[in-house]
């Protein structure tokens, strides 16, 4: 049935694109979404966003740098058997939501080359809110291309909808939010200023393993993050806290031990 | 008195203790961020290095402070932290003499673009107390309108300080944010128009124009703003590139090969050191190329000024960025069949 592409971003890439976001707070960034169609054309298709990359934070709407860019990104990951798939924009202003035309132009260039192209905008409120609440969606809104040749927003009750592969990816993004994890992010513009620097932010998880778990109060999965300097921490989907010890942690929410590892 | 150098004020809510948000600030003013671009490498890496330095213990507070403010950077929450450290130490304070009150006016602004009034008024009642009826105090107040999302006190206040000094060129600019800060880029544009008419030497004001009308995309007016500044500064490698990528977007023959001209003026006064103008060199060559087509061939110097960067770009990459060499061959290549 057309209309019904399910889409899926993982965490790493949602992670990355938030985190540049909030390194530049004070101008409009983008990025592009990498991934593949998968699944059969008749049943249950789903564009898996598998990667991200962090393009600029300055002086978006000018061609040349855009263009060097979709050029060595999409080299870059044919290798790997993917393709640009979607385009993230986060606008100037904390109470910006209109999805602009610098972001439609883009949109509509990527939709050239893969119909199913996505359109994430970075929703500011839905990210500020993001502590309070326990919210699994991403904080962003999503919008594709329909029939009318037009960018148009899709609610989370779609058909086409737009998920985080991995469920506590919020609390993963808070935790590096809380660390500051922004500061390590390099763009596609930094590169161009210093081509030592390098777009794909290859260490950038690195201090960060992940390994699923649930609470056996709860049987909710959670994710553990280990982060190297700050030493572990445990997310149980309901809370997070820094642990004393790497060998096991207590969920203050549920007072289970949970074996970390 | 003059100028303001961080009178930046972003429409920020206030950060929690635990985490940012992703705050969009509203904020605009030739007087800075974007200045950063104009920091040459080395004062870049003093100011990185103090701020480590700072950061870690280290002392040099004030000598970062200073630099910041010299520079025109925009590190507010540096600023805030260290200018308050300095501030509420008594003796640390005495020891900077008439400075104090410039670091008073340096961390009240900071913490306004941090969304701290409460720390912004407490500086600014100590400013009152020394300078009552000051004109640069006003400002300061006014600015706190402004972050605070009163919109037409602030532009009460304004209007007022302008009726007594009306040659006033910060709060003319601030006038123009408040309008960006709004979302009224029209608004915002026409402001700062009618200010270069009378400040047309005011460099700063004309690049912040030059990107609003990029991001509203209106290349041509920013290409207008990118001849003032080149005018203004020749020999500035950072306006012909910017000028070149313009030219390179309004598209057309012409902008086109003007385009090149610049990126390979930008090459030259950056000593073929610069991967944007690099880039741009070979992409004109390329665009120009596709658009001419079936026509006669061009001179063939301008194939050999493509492969020049090209060479120039691959041996950077396999100096500095190996492991993009791949990537950027087959870029170059893609570029190249034309």
């Amino acid at each position: 049935m057309a209309g019904s592409i399910r889409y899926e971003i993982g965490q790493n890439a949602y992670i990355k694109l938030i985190l540049h976001a909030l390194n530049h707070r004070t101008s409009a960034v983008n990025g592009l979404l990498l991934g593949r169609l998968s699944g059969n054309t008749d049943s249950n298709p789903v564009v898996e966003i598998t990667e991200s990359v962090p393009l600029f934070h300055s002086q978006i709407g000018l061609l040349p740098p855009l263009e060097i860019a979709l050029i060595q990104i999409e080299e870059f990951y044919r290798a790997q058997g993917l393709e640009i798939v979607g385009y993230f924009h986060a606008n100037e202003r904390f109470d910006d939501v209109e999805l602009g035309n610098v972001a439609r132009n883009i949109g509509d260039h990527i939709h050239r080359y893969f119909p199913q192209a996505a359109l994430l905008l970075l929703d500011n409120n839905k990210l500020e809110a993001l502590s309070k609440g326990k919210d699994r969606s991403p904080v962003v809104q999503f919008y594709t291309r329909d029939s009318s040749k037009s960018w148009k927003q899709v609610g989370s009750d779609g058909s086409s909808r737009l998920t985080i592969k991995e469920p506590a990816a919020n609390v993963v993004l808070l935790d590096c939010i809380s660390s500051q994890k922004w500061q390590d992010i390099v763009d596609f513009d930094d590169h161009l200023d210093d081509i030592s620097k390098d777009w794909l932010n290859p260490e950038l998880f690195n201090s960060c393993s992940i390994a699923a778990l649930s609470c056996p109060a709860t049987d909710i999965r959670g994710c553990v993050a280990l982060a190297g300097m700050t030493g572990s921490r445990f997310f149980c989907y309901h809370v997070m806290f820094a642990a004393e010890s790497l060998n096991s942690s207590i969920c203050h929410y549920c007072q289970h031990h949970h074996a970390l590892g | 008195m003059g100028d303001y150098c961080n009178s930046n004020v972003a429409r920020r809510k206030s950060w929690t203790a635990r985490h940012r948000e992703r705050e969009r600030e509203n904020e605009e003013e030739e007087e800075e961020r974007r200045t950063t671009k104009m920091v040459s490498k080395t004062e870049e890496a003093r100011v990185t290095m103090l701020e480590n330095q700072v950061d870690n213990g280290g002392g040099g507070a004030w000598e970062y402070l200073c630099l910041v403010r010299k520079l025109k950077l925009r590190r507010s929450d540096k600023v805030l932290k260290h200018g308050l450290s300095i501030l509420n130490d008594p003796s640390k304070r005495s020891s900077l003499g008439p400075e104090e009150w410039t670091l008073y006016e340096q961390v009240a602004i900071a913490a306004i673009d941090c969304q701290c009034i409460d720390v912004a008024k407490d500086c600014i009642k100590v400013l009152q107390k020394r300078f009552p009826d000051s004109k640069r105090v006003g400002k300061l107040e006014a600015i706190i309108l402004e972050a605070k999302g009163s919109w037409a006190e602030a532009e009460k206040a304004y209007s007022s300080l302008l009726e007594d000094n009306p040659l006033d060129q910060v709060i003319h600019k601030r006038r123009a944010t408040m309008e960006k800060a709004q979302g009224n880029l029209s608004g915002a544009v026409e402001l700062l128009n009618k200010y270069l008419e009378i400040y047309m030497a005011d460099q700063d004001a004309w690049r912040e124009l030059a990107e609003i009308y990029v991001s509203l995309q209106m290349y041509k007016q920013a290409a207008f703003c990118y001849e003032e500044l080149i005018l203004s500064q020749p020999r500035n490698p950072l306006y012909h590139l910017a000028y070149a990528d313009v030219l390179y977007t309004l598209g057309g023959l012409e902008n086109l090969q003007a385009a090149k001209k610049y990126y390979a003026s930008a090459t030259d006064l950056t000593g073929g050191k610069n991967t944007r103008a690099l880039f741009g060199i070979c992409l004109c060559t390329h665009a120009i190329g596709q658009l001419v087509k079936g026509r006669n061939k061009e001179d063939k110097d301008s194939s050999e000024l493509q492969s020049l960067a090209a060479t120039a770009l691959e041996k950077d990459y396999k100096l500095i960025a190996p492991t993009k060499l791949s990537s950027l061959t087959k870029t170059l290549r893609s570029l190249n069949l034309s």
